[in-house]
């Protein structure tokens, strides 16, 4: 059919309902397949024209087969920005929904935990304590909002990581059991305190005021 | 195109989705920030004159000096990291017990020198230089020194911890260091 039709022009015969091309135009253009302002190709009336039945001479004036019919994301509950189904069995989420930073308020207020925990850790100045602060600054900013501790325990073992860095494989090594350490602080449940959950890593020799 | 004052235009930043930006990077510049500069408040120094002294401010109950050090030592410095818990440490007693101190602790062969070197990030002034640059053999054979090693866990508040040693007798002085955990 393309053929043809180029053959045609070619040859001066064009067929009466095509309107004449502007002449600024130096290529072909796409029919025009996005019908709809949606981002998802699966609302357009006609996704994917090229290589449907008559494509060339209807040029994407076919409604989508699937237009008004079926919910084609039914079985991404209708979220299929956040999940994903690999396997056909079940949506899973690709990421847990989380608001990286939530509300200024708490962001400030988780700070402020991490601030506390990194003060007391100083003061009390007992070897091993590091990691039952840790723990206590996620438990407890974790509360808050999971972006903030997060965020600060990573950047903080990764800028350890590189002020170490004469000593990497130690420094690396401390890093994991650091963040082993945030982990447990930040899975603690809502009904646990965040003094018996990370009671594992306090030290023996630690004031009993913290 | 309107023109808009430079008040709108901040305006119009913070009312749109660019404060979370600017917030995610004001975030991410203060924790490097801090990491950094807080990276020398946690390797603190301290000095003690006495072994009185010592054991009064907790050195040794917090698990950055040994426990078992002689009662007589004296003019005792101390440096250590919270955040990777390694310390060392530099002590003078007499020579006697010194002695008595190394007769305490098993003696490290040659061959572990490489692996038993002090992890400390940086290093004070009282520190070796042969040390500093882990080259124990040189301590070894240049300055009359030998390296010992004890594993603790009475004094120690929280795992069981080895503890190394150079200790020279005769001049009376000794260095300790211990690894983090």
């Amino acid at each position: 059919m393309q053929l043809q039709r180029y053959s045609d022009r070619r040859s001066g015969q064009r067929k009466a309902h095509q309107p004449r091309r502007s002449m600024f135009t130096t290529h072909r253009r796409r029919p025009s397949c996005r019908k709809s302002d949606s981002r998802f190709v699966a609302d357009w009336l006609n996704p994917d024209p090229i290589g449907e039945p008559g494509f060339e001479t209807l040029r994407g004036r076919t409604p989508s087969p699937l237009a008004g019919g079926p919910n084609r994301y039914l079985f991404l509950g209708n979220n299929p920005v956040n999940r994903v189904d690999p396997l056909g069995l079940d949506f899973v989420p690709i990421l847990p929904n989380f608001d990286p930073l939530g509300s200024l308020g708490e962001v400030f207020e988780s700070l402020g935990d991490f601030w506390y925990a990194y003060k007391d850790m100083r003061e009390a100045n007992t070897k091993g304590a590091d990691k039952y602060f840790h723990c206590l600054a996620n438990c407890r900013a974790s509360r808050k909002g999971p972006g903030v501790p997060l965020f600060v325990s990573f950047g903080r073992e990764v800028v350890d990581t590189i002020t170490h860095i004469n000593h990497p494989i130690d420094s690396i090594k401390d890093s994991m059991e650091d963040m082993k350490a945030n982990k447990h602080g930040w899975s603690c449940p809502k009904d646990e305190s965040c003094e018996s959950r990370c009671a594992k890593y306090r030290p023996r020799g630690l004031s009993g005021k913290y | 195109m309107r023109k808009i004052s430079a008040a709108g235009f901040v305006g119009q930043i913070l009312r749109r989705k660019m404060l979370r930006e600017l917030c995610s990077f004001a975030a991410i510049g203060a924790v490097i920030f801090s990491g950094i500069s807080c990276g020398k408040y946690e390797s603190p120094t301290s000095h003690y004159d006495t072994w009185p002294q010592l054991m009064k401010d907790g050195a040794t109950s917090r698990g950055w000096i040994a426990s078992f050090l002689p009662n007589s030592s004296t003019n005792i410095s101390e440096r250590h990291d919270l955040d990777s818990n390694a310390g060392c440490f530099r002590f003078f007693a007499p020579t006697a017990d010194l002695e008595l101190l190394v007769s305490q602790l098993e003696r490290v062969p040659s061959s572990r020198f490489d692996s038993i070197g002090p992890w400390l990030n940086g290093s004070p002034d009282w520190w070796p230089p042969a040390l500093a640059k882990k080259r124990l053999g040189e301590l070894v054979i240049n300055d009359g020194f030998e390296i010992y090693q004890k594993v603790d866990s009475v004094s120690q508040p929280g795992d069981t911890a080895v503890w190394y040693f150079a200790i020279n007798p005769p001049k009376g002085i000794g260095y300790g260091w211990h690894k983090g955990n």
